[in-house]
């Protein structure tokens, strides 16, 4: 059995009387990317600034393999914080090598770290420049080196991809599997979900303060309605009509795709493809992450309060994959 | 044998643990593999030291604001040493040339004059090209002195004494009374001062003396305070802090600004304290009453702790807000305390530098780093007083920072709106599901 490396654990935390994390349970497994997406509001920063204490949570625990994470563990994390937070007026190489050495690096190990992250994050032009003259960009390859700066077990990363250039995407992208692949548990947050599919292990979705669904996308999409894509030359515009449980998504052309609540029979819908004439495709297709995304926000939100971006966590929650404890009747909505 | 022949070769292949770590940590992209080491307090608070001085040193407005002192004390020699023109010069005119060694014995002592014999027809222009500040003549017995405005009062004292003495020797002689015995004995009557605590200043160096002393300190204690400050504060707004409290613990970065600005601070405090008391000593202008290195060592001591004290304070008010626009509103009521003292020192020593009132608030700590040094300088503090203000200002000091890194710590990491003062000071109960819950924090 695989024991988890970061365990977050039943988190509540409120500011005054909004409840921004509501019963947050998720574990990262060493080695492991795991992407963390909801939409604005859910519950992540705050999540995140907990399990590097800069938050003290109401009630819960954040524990390192096995144990309450203290100020020893957090000091072999990574952090990206969400607003960047680097000494403006100190230079690149400068402002690394005093990370380093606060994390404990002896003064030359920091400095051969700085110089290396500084290379692999194609920052030498800038590294005598103060941070403040850098673009938003290289400003956030150098937040990233300053979170790998000392060798980190663990990275927290708070988008580490919003406003990057498609090379810097890229960059960042390798950099975090490598990491991965290095034994270092990953963990970041992104709006940018197509990124996050292709990049993580697993993904954690969040609406409310707490996991609305958690696993590979593979499992998520598993648990999701299926989709199909039937080709039938021949049907007419609404041949799918009047099939329980089958929802015409888009038509292009001849192609229809459709999504399949659970319990519909695809045989069915086979049947009435033929119906029409020929079949030239009849293929299940993986939902994308946003369409699952997009789904399980839709599903979870109750439906009397649609407005706004207040993702209140439904009674429909417990159903989902992985989710954490089963969902009260919370409608009240998460953090800012 | 064989084995031991091999030794080296083999040595650094097995040395599996070491030998890994060097090259793994020696390679290309990946990062140092030999974790991070555990860091020891003094060397965190060193390395937040370290940057805090580099950081502020290498500023173009260090070295702006010292060049400005130094700059700002060479104009004021400047203006000392062009003020004190040589001797008055007093032209006595050919009528009364004979009171001219009764005013050189009376004006010995008296100030700087210098006497010269001149004739009475250029003396009108003589006065006009301000070449003589004064004639002395004599028509019909009557002694008067031509001057183009008004009399120089220590002058006038000097002719008066002098027509004085003049008359009383004539007068004496007239009575048949040797006047060097009589002057004699006259001499012998004199009354002895005996001063308790005798001043070594006139009214007007003192003042000059209370006025830099308390006025650099002050200059010193608000300034660099708010520079510390300002750099809670920045550290804040950039969320900085939350990078540099996952490693270290709160109380060493305040220790650890609060040294690296104290050493910036005595830097220049040293710096423009040499070059002043060089200054008073090249130009007389001011006497010091202990030895040039005594007066540094006392601005010095007396910097660390009032700054340590007061700049604790800022520092811990000014984690309460995450705006460097909110900071004025935080940092008032400590720099009311940093004023106070300064605004009562100048306005009380400079009256009476034995006030008692004086006496005793000097001893009391948030008055004591400022008042206390001007007293020293003064001369005027006994060494008790001196040795007594001292401890309290340690004690102090050491109860202030316990107060300050608690404010510090629960405030600094909290962004938003500013965080009430009683949260601040609230004890550590930062556990789960304790107070904060219910509190109101503007957090987001």
């Amino acid at each position: 059995m695989v024991v988890p490396a970061l365990e977050v654990d039943a988190l509540r935390k409120s500011f005054g009387r909004r409840q921004a994390v509501d019963g947050m349970t998720f574990d990262i497994r060493a080695g492991e990317l795991f992407g963390f997406v909801g939409s604005n509001g859910a519950g992540k920063t705050t999540t995140m600034r907990i399990i590097l204490g800069v938050l003290t949570p109401d009630a819960g625990e954040v524990r390192w393999l096995g144990r309450p994470v203290d100020f020893a563990a957090r000091r072999q994390f990574g952090y990206m914080p969400e607003e960047r937070g680097l000494y403006p007026r100190m230079k690149v190489g400068e402002h690394l090598r005093y990370l380093g050495e606060l994390h404990g690096l002896p003064p030359a190990a920091a400095r051969a770290a700085a110089g290396r992250w500084i290379e692999r994050l194609e920052l030498s032009s800038c590294a005598s420049e103060e941070v403040q003259n850098l673009s938003l960009g290289n400003q956030q390859r150098v937040q990233l080196a300053a979170a790998l700066v000392h060798g980190p077990k663990a990275l927290v990363l708070d988008e580490p991809f919003s406003g990057l250039d498609p090379v810097a995407v890229d960059v960042m992208r390798d950099v975090l599997a490598e990491r991965a692949a290095d034994r270092v548990t990953v963990m970041f947050s992104s709006h940018q979900l197509s990124l996050v599919e292709r990049v993580c292990d697993r993904v954690g979705i969040v609406g409310g303060g707490r996991l609305i669904a958690c696993g590979t996308v593979k499992e998520l999409s598993e648990d999701a309605d299926r989709r199909l894509l039937v080709d039938a030359p021949a049907a007419g515009e609404d041949w799918a009509a009047g099939l329980a449980g089958v929802e015409v998504v888009s038509r292009e052309g001849t192609r229809t795709r459709l999504r399949l609540a659970k319990g519909a029979d695809d045989q069915r819908v086979l049947h009435a493809a033929l119906a029409t004439g020929p079949v030239s495709a009849f293929v299940p297709e993986h939902p994308s992450l946003t369409e699952l995304y997009r789904d399980l926000v839709a599903r979870t939100r109750p439906p009397e309060e649609d407005a706004g971006e207040t993702a209140g966590a439904g009674a429909t929650a417990g159903a989902t994959a992985g989710a954490g404890p089963s969902a009260g009747n919370r409608t009240e909505g998460g953090e800012r | 044998m064989s084995t031991a022949a091999r030794a080296p070769g083999e040595a650094t292949g097995r040395d599996v643990p070491g030998g890994e770590e060097a090259s793994a940590s020696g390679r290309g992209t990946a990062g140092p593999r030999d974790g991070p080491g555990a860091l020891s307090a003094r060397r965190a608070v060193g390395l937040v030291t370290r940057r805090e001085i580099n950081s502020r040193m290498r500023t173009k407005s260090f070295l702006l604001s010292t060049l400005g002192l130094l700059l700002g004390l060479g104009v004021y020699a400047l203006v000392i040493l062009v003020s004190t023109e040589g001797p008055t010069r007093v032209g006595v005119d050919r009528d009364a040339s004979a009171m001219r060694p009764v005013l050189a014995a009376v004006a010995e002592g008296a100030g700087d004059f210098e006497f010269v014999t001149v004739d009475g027809d250029h003396t009108d222009r003589l006065l006009r090209d301000g070449e003589l500040s004064a004639v002395l003549g004599r028509t019909d017995g009557q002694l008067t002195l031509s001057v183009e405005r008004e009399a120089e009062e220590n002058l006038l004292a000097v002719v008066r004494a002098a027509a004085a003495e003049e008359r009383t020797t004539r007068e004496l002689e007239r009575a048949g009374v040797d006047p060097g015995e009589f002057r004699k004995r006259v001499a012998s009557a004199s009354v002895k001062v005996d001063a308790r605590e005798p001043s070594e200043n006139s009214a007007a160096e003192q003042f000059a003396l209370i006025l830099s002393s308390t006025g650099l300190l002050y200059f010193f204690f608000v300034f660099y305070g708010i520079l510390l400050a300002q750099g809670v504060v920045e550290e804040k707004t950039s969320r900085v802090v939350e990078l540099l409290l996952s490693t270290i613990r709160p109380w060493q970065l305040l220790a650890g600004k609060l040294f690296g600005v104290a050493v910036v601070g005595l830097t220049q405090l040293v710096l423009l304290g040499s070059a002043a008391v060089a200054l008073a000593q090249g130009t007389d202008a001011v006497t010091l009453p202990t030895a040039a290195s005594g007066t540094l060592v006392t601005l010095g001591v007396w910097f660390l702790l009032g700054f340590f004290l007061f700049a604790a304070m800022l520092a811990a008010a000014a984690a309460r807000v995450s705006r460097q626009e909110d900071l004025q509103g935080v940092v008032q009521p400590v720099m009311l305390l940093i004023t106070t003292p300064f605004v009562l020192g100048i306005a009380l020593l400079s009256k009476n530098a034995h006030d008692p009132v004086i006496e005793w608030l000097s001893l009391v700590p948030p008055l004591s780093p400022i008042l206390m040094p001007a007293r020293i300088l003064l001369g005027t503090a006994p060494a008790w007083q001196i040795a007594l203000s001292l401890v309290l200002a340690v004690a102090a000091l050491a109860g202030t920072t316990r107060i300050a890194g608690r404010m510090y710590a629960n405030s600094v990491l909290r962004s938003g709106s500013r965080v009430p003062l009683a949260e601040a000071l609230r004890l550590r109960q930062r556990s789960a599901g304790s107070a904060s819950t219910n509190l109101r924090a503007g957090g987001g």
